[in-house]
């Protein structure tokens, strides 16, 4: 796989204002929602992200696809400053950006027939196209993600959660795009259609040398499809490392709790394998803990952790494809958790 | 529907106890402006005391409209027919068909149901304490003192931290973890002998999801409640499960063993969901292959197919089983299937921990 950069992202930050009640006196306090996070995506490369509700994924797609405001940070789009660039370029990185959702029949207009649905981003984009060659490349997607075209003049609620999805992602791959955010893509889905729709992401992305950033909270899923994998905590980068590597040997904590968390689908697997529980709950993004986000939990917490918040770290693993980057002051003793 | 009354209680071993829970040819229908729509056709099955049951199958498949018909919480243009019967203490009630007061002395004492979502299923108005005493003053005609003394015990008992002020609290002052164990020590208040529940985890995250699913593996020790674990999630069947039912369709298409489910499917349904689920193999075996999927979409309700509903996406589907619906049939006495296909030979899926 080429190493072509084509985003980079260092030290994103998005902040929504909010207000809060101390005592007397309500004060404007900021949620920090992205605070801070750097990474980038390859050319053709499917970086997953994984985290649980609140750790900012979602935020972090929306602000990359730039329908969010950032607060701070940089983000270089193919050698441009994405959160700078304005009018006719501003329109050319969207035709490259696009987006799948989580709920595949939500995100189509009931009122559109699936053709008119696909076609749209089209006849936005490129209005100087007769109506007889947008068809024909309406029909020309719906068949690559295996939509029958007799299907052309139906509208979304005539279509199963699977079908619907596969609208959706003929609608993100008509403009031939470089990179889709997929929010969830298959969380909403049964396990057998999920299955097709992840082959058919799969499939696509060979095919169009597609970029994905694949945000989910269901670890396997994001294993199965990605090359890297980013894991989120409370707005911040744990760690980042090869897909195969960081599930074989975690090197941050909070990692290596989450995969002893997946429920193996295999009884006597599951039998033999540790879970290791953690405390309470996320604490709240108004107020996260000094020092590392991740200290009111962390199994192996020392007190460096709680004044010092960690900088995430490139550290070399031998015999290891790929860079890893941890975020945590002792990643050395990664193995005393679950001790 | 052939022997379904020889199930054996799977604690074999144990002396022969009769079944908590009755289910004979249980159907359930709703009239809607398209006509009537069949959600579960003749389920046949008995549930026994200790014994956690999972019931796994797609949305559509029946799995929470079975039980929301034993519990009475049907929706308005929905029908039950058939029968369900609640063993209490050698005592038959029938569940379907029974009247609204006398369902409610049973509802909540002596079968009880949590759902999916912790936030809508508690009332925000009122604090846990009120609502948990409610359940006690009501069912067991406790004083206020003795009611609140026993909800914290349960608190406690859910691994509620700081059980004492939790239950002077809000239901919006806790976050969705802590709501589900508060649910569930409701429910567990009258020590019932079923427990419903519908999807317990699936919106909660994963390190959530493992203390739940703890709690409730620990529970079904304490208590001699029947768990009824309804998900579509198979790790969440492999962790806490004994036995497991397999719906497609409106139908059950499999009864089995936890262990016979997994290392043994004999319904091509069964099969088909197992090999389609993503595994965390840390190796990145199987990584690059496509994942093995079932082709095409899941049956309408309104228009099943004549013979068995997994026909048309079934790559063992003969002409037989476009005419004809199967019905579940016992080859051993653990393990029923609805299929006409000869048994499969041992899964090539799973093979333990080896």
């Amino acid at each position: 796989m080429s190493e072509n950069k084509i985003l980079e992202v260092n030290g994103l930050k998005v902040w929504f204002p909010t207000i809060v009640n101390e005592g007397l006196w309500s004060k404007k306090r900021w949620v920090k929602a992205v605070d801070g996070i750097s990474f980038h995506v390859n050319e053709g490369e499917v970086l997953g992200v994984v985290g649980e509700s609140g750790c900012g994924k979602s935020t972090m797609g929306m602000a990359v696809l730039n329908l969010l405001k950032p607060t701070g940070g940089k983000a270089v789009w193919m050698g441009k400053d994405l959160f700078s660039i304005k009018g006719r370029e501003m329109q050319k990185a969207r035709r490259d950006l696009q987006v799948i959702f989580q709920d595949p029949v939500a995100s189509l207009d009931p009122r559109m027939t699936v053709g008119q649905i696909i076609a749209e981003p089209l006849t936005t984009h490129q209005p100087e196209l007769t109506k007889d060659e947008v068809q024909s490349q309406v029909h020309e997607v719906m068949a690559k993600v295996g939509l029958l075209s007799d299907m052309i003049n139906r509208y979304p609620h005539e279509f199963s959660g699977g079908q619907a999805q596969r609208i959706g992602i003929a609608r993100a791959i008509i403009l031939k795009p470089k990179l889709i955010v997929c929010d969830e893509a298959v969380s909403a889905l049964d396990v057998s259609i999920q299955a097709q729709i992840i082959n058919l992401l799969k499939q696509l992305r060979e095919e169009m040398g597609l970029s994905l950033i694949f945000i989910s909270h269901n670890m396997s899923v994001v294993h199965h499809i990605s090359d890297r994998i980013l894991v989120l905590y409370l707005g911040k980068v744990m760690e980042i490392a090869d897909a195969n590597a960081l599930i074989a040997n975690p090197q941050h904590p909070y990692t290596k709790v989450l995969i002893s968390a997946v429920p193996i689908a295999d009884p006597r697997k599951f039998q033999s394998n540790k879970i290791i529980e953690l405390e309470g709950d996320i604490p709240s993004p108004v107020n996260p803990p000094k020092g590392c986000v991740f200290s009111t939990r962390c199994p192996i917490v020392k007190d460096k952790c709680r004044k010092e918040p960690p900088t995430v770290e490139t550290i070399a693993s031998e015999g290891e494809a790929g860079v890893r980057q941890v975020a945590c002051h002792f990643y050395q003793r990664v193995n005393e958790v679950g001790q | 529907m052939t022997n379904t009354n020889q199930i054996p209680n799977s604690n074999i071993g144990k002396e022969v106890v009769s079944p908590v829970l009755s289910v004979k040819d249980l159907t359930v229908s709703f009239r809607t402006n398209d006509g009537p729509v069949s959600a579960v056709n003749n389920m046949n099955f008995e549930i026994y005391p200790g014994d956690t049951v999972g019931v796994v199958g797609e949305s559509g498949s029946g799995k929470s409209q079975t039980f929301l018909a034993i519990m009475g919480l049907l929706a308005q243009n929905g029908e039950a027919t058939g029968s369900a019967i609640l063993n209490i203490e050698g005592k038959d009630h029938e569940l379907v068909g029974m009247d609204l007061n006398r369902l409610n002395k049973l509802r909540g004492s002596k079968m009880s149901m949590i759902f999916q979502d912790p936030m809508t299923s508690l009332n925000p108005y009122l604090k846990i304490s009120t609502q948990m005493c409610e359940v006690l003053r009501l069912h067991q005609g406790m004083g206020k003192a003795a009611a609140q003394q026993k909800a914290l015990k349960f608190l406690d008992l859910v691994r509620i931290p700081e059980a004492k002020a939790r239950l002077n609290q809000y239901p919006h002052e806790l976050s969705g973890g802590m709501r589900q164990r508060v649910m569930i020590a409701m429910s567990l208040l009258c020590e019932p002998a079923l427990l419903i529940a519908d999807e317990p985890t699936t919106a909660l995250d994963v390190t959530v999801q493992a203390q739940v699913l703890r709690l409730l593996h620990d529970l079904k020790t304490d208590f001699n409640t029947a768990i009824v674990l309804i998900t579509h999630d198979l790790g969440v069947v492999a962790g806490v499960c004994d036995r497991v039912q397999v719906m497609y369709g409106g139908r059950l298409a499999e009864i089995a063993r936890v262990d016979d489910i997994f290392y043994n499917p004999q319904h091509p349904y069964t099969r088909g969901l197992l090999e389609s689920t993503p595994r965390l193999n840390a190796d990145g075996s199987s990584k690059h292959a496509d994942l093995p999927t079932i082709k095409g979409q899941p049956p309408n309700l309104q228009n099943l197919p004549a013979g068995c509903a997994f026909a048309p996406r079934c790559d063992h589907a003969t002409e037989h089983c476009q005419k004809e619906i199967p019905t579940l049939r016992y080859f051993n006495e653990n393990h029923a299937k609805a299929c006409f296909a000869e048994g499969f030979s041992q899964s090539t899926l799973l093979h333990g921990a080896d």
